[in-house]
C-alpha cells in the first residue's frame, strides 16, 4: 500500500500535476457547454481559468528552491523558484476577476429582463431569434 | 523636453489611455465634455499612427520601443513595421470616426442614466486602445492582456445595446473567455518549450524545435483561440448575435475591427514565429483552409436566409473572415498580401455598412431590410455609402474589395489550389445575391414605412447630424482610394515587410 | 424521470471527458519538462537573469514584485486598466436597472436587533477590526517590495475595511455612503497616477515607465526604480480599492435582500 502511494506521489511530482491541471481545464470547458444554468456556466469558467493558473505555476517549480524573495545570503539562481509564471499569473488572476465581475453584472441584467437565468427558459421565451 | 518622435509607438496608446482615465472625472462635472476629451485623444492617436507609419515606410526599418527601458527578452517591446503600421492606422482611424459617429447617440445615452454616457465613451476608448495594443505589441503575454481589454470593453458595449444585448454579451463572454484561455494555454506551451515570451526571441528559438510536440500543441491551441476571437467558421457561434444586438453606435467598431486584429495576430504568430515550414504546419494550414472554405460558403448561404439588415451583415462577416483565413492557408506572397489587404478593406467596408445601419436606426428605427423602400430619397448619403460598400463587398473592380480577392486568386492559382478559386467566385456570386436583394429593396421597392412620411426633410438641412455624415464620407473615400491606389500600398508598404519579415 | 436521465447523461459525458483528456494529458505531460527540474528552458532562460539582477536593478527583494512592477510594468498598467474597465462596465450595464429603496438606518437597527447578524457584539468587533485591517492594508502596500504583498492585495484589504464599515448599522445615524460614481472616479485617478509615473521619465529623457529617469533625488538608479515601484503600487492600490467599492455599492443598491 505504501509502495503504491509512494509511486503515486512520485508520478504526481514528476509530471502528474500537468495531467490534473489539463483535466480540470477540460472539466471546466465541458461544464460550460453542458450546464444550462448561467451561474453554473460562470463557475465552470472560473474553474477553467484556475486550471490555467495551476498549469503555469507548475512550470516555475524548482526542486529544493524557496520563494522568490531575495535574501541577503543566498545568491544562487537555483535557490529561488521561477518568478516569471508567478508574475504572469497575478495578471491572469486579476483579469479573470474582472471578467467574472462583468459576467455577474450581465447575469443581474438578464435576471432583470427575463426573470430567470436558466438557458432553456430564456431561449423558450423567444430569446433565440430566427 | 520630450522628443515626441522617439516615443511614437507608445504615444499612439498613451493619448487614448489618458483620455479614458480622465473621461469619468470630466463627465462628472460637465457631462458633454467627456466625449470631447475621448475624441481628442483618439484624434491625436490617429496623427501619431500616421506619422509612425510614414516613418517606417520612409526609413524602411522597423521601429522598436522598449517599455520601461529594459532590453527585449527581459522587458516588453513594441515593434512597428509596415504590416502592423497599417493595421494601427486602420484601427486608429476607424476608432476616431466611430467616436465621432457616437456623438448623437451619446445624447440619448445621457438622458437614460447618470453614468451611461461617460461609461460608453470610456469603453469605446478602451476598445480602441486594446486593439491598438494588440496590433503593436511584440510580447506574447502582453497580447493576452490587450486581448482581454478588447474583450471586456466589447462585452460592455454589446450589453448596453439593444434589448437582447445582455444575453448576446453573456454568450460572447463565455465563448470569448474560452478563446482567451486557449490562447493563454498555447502561450504556456510555448513558454515551457522556449522559456521566453518575446515574439522575436520565440521566432529565434523555433528552428531547433521544429516538430517538437509542444509546439504542435501550442499551434493547435492558438488556432482555436484566435479562431474564436476572429469568428472563424466552426467557432463563430457568438458572432451573429453579438454583432446584431450591439450598441448601434459602437457596432461599426465591433463588427469592423474587433475580429480583424485577432486575424492579424494569427498571421504574426503563424508566419513570423512558426515560419519554419514542416509537415505538421502544413497539416494545420490545410485545416485552416478547410475551415475557411466552409466558413465562406456557410456565411454567404446563411446571410441569404435573413431579412434583418444587421444579421445579413453579421453572417457576411463570417464569410469575409473566411477569405482572410484562406489567405493564410494559401500562405505564399500573394496569398498573404490578399489576406492583409482584405483585413484593411473589409474593415472599412463592414464598418461603412454598419454606419448606415446605425444611421437608419437613429433616424427611422429601421432594423429590417423590408422597411428600406426608397430610403435613399430621404437619406442620399446613407444610400450612397451602402451602395459603394456593398459593391465593394461583392468585389466589383474599382473598389477595394476587388483587389484583395484578386490577390487571393493569384496566390491560389500560383499554388495550384484551384478549389479556393472556385470558392472565391462562388461566394462572390452569393454575396452579389444577398447584397443586390438589399439594394433592390433600397432603390426599387415602394415606399414602405408609413411613419416616415410625416418626418419630411426640411430643405437645406442635412439628412442627419454632421457627426453621422463625416464617418460615412471617410469610409467611402477610403474604399475608393484603397481601390485606386492599391498598387502603391502593396508596392511601397506591404511588399517590403512581407518579403523581409514574414517570408524571410 | 426525464431529469434523472439527463443528469445521468451529463455524468457519463463527464466521465468520458475526464478519461479521454486524462489519457491525452498523460501523453502531453510526457512532452512537458519534469516538474521541479532546474535546467528546463522555462526555468533557466530569462528567469535566471531576473533572479540574479532584480535586486541590483530595482532594489526590490521580492523578485515577483520586481518582474511585475518594473520589468513587465506595462502589463501591470493594463492589468489595472482591466480592473477599472470591469468597474466601468458593471456600472454602465447596471445603470439602467432600478435602485431598490434602502432601508433607513432606524429600520436597519430594528432589523438587526431581531437577527443574530449585526448584534451589538458583532458591531463592536467590527469596530475594532476595521482600523486594524486598514493598517494592515497600508503595511501590505509598503511592504510589497520587501516581502510578500503589493498593490492589488492592499487595495482589496482597504476595500474590505470599507465593506465591514458599510455593513455595521450606524447607531449615530450619520450617512457614510460613498457615491458609486465617485468610486470609479477615484479608481481612474489611481490608474492616472500610474500613467503619470510612467510619463515623468519620458519628460526627462527615458522611455515610458523607465523609472531610472525619474526626477527624484536618489544616490543610485536602483533606488529610483524602488521609488517608481512604490509610486505605481500606490496608484494600483487606489484603483483596486475604488473599483471594488464601486462594484459593491452598485450591487448592494440594486439587490433586494429580503427575498
Amino acid at each position: 500500500m505504501t509502495d503504491l502511494i509512494e509511486k503515486l506521489e512520485y508520478f504526481l511530482a514528476d509530471r502528474g500535476i500537468y495531467m490534473l491541471a489539463l483535466i480540470l481545464f477540460a472539466i471546466g470547458v465541458y461544464g460550460m457547454i453542458v450546464c444550462s444554468n448561467y451561474m453554473k456556466k460562470i463557475m465552470c469558467m472560473n474553474m477553467m481559468q484556475v486550471a490555467i493558473i495551476f498549469f503555469f505555476l507548475t512550470f516555475g517549480q524548482k526542486n529544493g528552491a524557496t520563494i522568490p524573495v531575495a535574501l541577503g545570503d543566498i545568491f544562487s539562481a537555483d535557490a529561488y523558484i521561477n518568478p516569471v509564471p508567478h508574475a504572469l499569473m497575478l495578471t491572469a488572476i486579476v483579469v479573470s476577476l474582472g471578467i467574472t465581475g462583468v459576467g455577474l453584472a450581465l447575469l443581474m441584467r438578464i435576471k432583470d429582463i427575463y426573470g430567470t437565468i436558466e438557458e432553456k427558459e430564456i431561449t423558450g421565451k423567444g430569446g433565440k431569434s430566427k | 523636453m520630450i522628443k515626441l518622435l522617439e516615443h511614437l509607438p507608445v504615444l499612439v496608446i498613451l493619448f487614448p489611455l489618458c483620455a479614458t482615465l480622465l473621461c469619468p472625472l470630466i463627465s462628472h462635472f460637465k457631462p458633454s465634455f467627456g466625449k470631447k476629451v475621448v475624441m481628442t485623444g483618439l484624434f491625436l492617436s490617429v496623427v501619431c499612427a500616421v506619422t509612425q507609419l510614414w516613418q517606417v515606410v520612409s526609413t524602411g526599418e522597423a521601429l522598436h520601443y522598449y517599455l520601461g527601458g529594459w532590453k527585449p527578452p527581459f522587458g516588453i517591446e513594441f515593434v512597428i513595421d509596415g504590416l502592423n503600421g497599417i493595421i494601427v492606422v486602420l484601427v486608429a482611424v476607424i476608432s476616431w470616426i466611430t467616436s465621432l459617429f457616437s456623438s448623437p447617440f451619446e445624447k440619448l445615452e445621457r438622458e437614460e442614466g447618470n453614468f451611461r454616457s461617460a461609461g460608453y465613451y470610456s469603453m469605446l476608448s478602451f476598445l480602441a486602445l486594446g486593439l491598438l495594443g494588440m496590433a503593436s505589441t511584440g510580447d506574447a503575454f502582453n497580447l493576452y492582456v490587450f486581448m482581454e481589454i478588447t474583450a471586456i470593453s466589447g462585452y460592455g458595449l454589446i450589453a448596453i445595446g439593444e434589448e437582447k444585448g445582455p444575453i448576446a454579451a453573456f454568450r460572447y463572454l463565455l465563448t470569448g473567455t474560452i478563446g482567451a484561455s486557449m490562447y493563454l494555454l498555447g502561450v504556456g506551451f510555448l513558454y515551457a518549450a522556449t522559456g521566453t515570451l518575446n515574439m522575436a526571441d520565440l521566432a529565434a528559438a523555433m528552428p531547433e524545435l521544429v516538430d517538437s510536440p509542444l509546439i504542435i500543441l501550442s499551434v493547435g491551441c492558438l488556432i482555436v483561440g484566435f479562431g474564436i476571437k476572429m469568428a472563424l467558421f466552426p467557432l463563430h457561434g457568438w458572432q451573429p448575435a453579438a454583432h446584431s444586438y450591439a450598441h448601434p453606435a459602437a457596432d461599426p467598431m465591433i463588427a469592423g475591427i474587433m475580429i480583424k486584429v485577432p486575424a492579424y495576430a494569427m498571421l504574426r504568430f503563424f508566419f513570423c514565429i512558426f515560419s519554419e515550414s514542416s509537415a505538421v504546419m502544413e497539416v494545420f494550414f490545410d485545416a485552416v483552409g478547410v475551415m475557411a472554405v466552409f466558413g465562406v460558403l456557410f456565411g454567404s448561404l446563411k446571410a441569404l436566409r435573413y431579412t434583418t439588415y444587421n444579421k445579413i451583415l453579421a453572417y457576411s462577416s463570417i464569410g469575409q473572415v473566411g477569405y482572410i483565413a484562406m489567405g493564410f492557408a494559401i500562405g505564399n506572397f500573394y496569398g498573404l498580401i490578399g489576406a492583409v489587404l482584405h483585413i484593411v478593406s473589409h474593415a472599412f467596408m463592414k464598418s461603412g455598412l454598419f454606419y448606415t445601419s446605425g444611421a437608419l436606426k437613429y433616424k427611422f428605427g429601421i432594423h429590417e431590410t423590408t422597411e428600406l423602400g426608397q430610403v435613399y430619397r430621404d437619406m442620399p448619403m446613407t444610400g450612397m455609402t451602402m451602395t459603394v460598400c456593398a459593391l465593394s463587398m461583392i468585389g466589383l473592380p474599382p473598389f477595394a474589395g476587388f483587389f484583395s480577392k484578386w490577390y487571393l486568386a493569384i496566390g491560389a492559382i500560383e499554388n495550384g489550389q484551384y478549389g479556393f478559386v472556385v470558392v472565391l467566385i462562388l461566394s462572390s456570386l452569393l454575396s452579389a445575391i444577398y447584397f443586390f436583394r438589399v439594394m433592390e429593396k433600397l432603390f426599387m421597392d415602394k415606399k414602405t414605412a408609413s411613419e416616415r412620411t410625416d418626418t419630411v426633410q426640411p430643405k437645406g438641412k442635412l439628412e442627419l447630424p454632421w457627426q453621422l455624415i463625416v464617418p460615412m464620407i471617410v469610409v467611402v473615400c477610403a474604399v475608393i482610394l484603397l481601390g485606386l491606389f492599391n498598387s502603391y500600398i502593396v508596392g511601397d508598404v506591404l511588399e517590403p515587410t512581407i518579403r523581409e519579415v514574414v517570408l524571410a | 424521470m426525464e431529469e434523472k436521465k439527463t443528469k445521468r447523461k451529463v455524468a457519463l459525458g463527464l466521465l468520458i471527458v475526464v478519461v479521454l483528456v486524462g489519457i491525452g494529458a498523460l501523453k502531453v505531460g510526457s512532452f512537458l519538462p519534469t516538474i521541479g527540474a532546474l535546467d528546463t528552458p522555462a526555468n533557466s532562460n530569462i528567469s535566471d537573469y531576473y533572479i540574479n539582477h532584480a535586486y541590483e536593478d530595482t532594489h526590490a527583494h521580492n523578485i515577483v514584485t520586481a518582474v511585475l512592477a518594473d520589468y513587465r510594468g506595462f502589463d501591470t498598467l493594463f492589468e489595472t486598466c482591466v480592473l477599472l474597465l470591469s468597474g466601468i462596465a458593471v456600472l454602465t450595464i447596471l445603470s439602467s436597472k432600478e435602485k431598490i429603496a434602502q432601508k433607513s438606518d432606524k429600520e436597519m437597527i430594528e432589523y438587526y436587533r431581531h437577527s443574530t447578524f449585526g448584534s451589538a457584539l458583532m458591531d463592536g468587533a467590527f469596530r475594532i477590526v476595521v482600523p486594524v485591517i486598514l493598517i494592515y492594508g497600508i503595511y501590505v502596500l509598503f511592504h510589497g517590495e520587501i516581502s510578500l504583498g503589493g498593490g492589488f492585495q492592499a487595495g482589496a484589504l482597504l476595500a474590505c475595511a470599507y465593506l465591514l464599515n458599510r455593513i455595521i448599522p450606524k447607531f449615530d445615524l450619520r450617512k457614510q455612503k460613498a457615491r458609486e460614481e465617485l468610486g470609479i472616479i477615484t479608481a481612474a485617478a489611481g490608474a492616472f497616477f500610474y500613467v503619470i509615473t510612467g510619463v515623468l521619465p519620458m519628460i526627462f529623457g527615458g522611455n515610458f515607465l523607465a523609472f531610472g529617469k525619474l526626477p527624484f533625488a536618489a544616490s543610485t538608479i536602483a533606488e529610483l526604480h524602488a521609488d517608481g515601484i512604490l509610486m505605481i503600487e500606490i496608484g494600483v492600490t487606489i484603483c483596486v480599492a475604488g473599483v471594488i467599492i464601486t462594484i459593491l455599492e452598485v450591487v448592494l443598491e440594486r439587490t433586494n435582500f429580503d427575498d
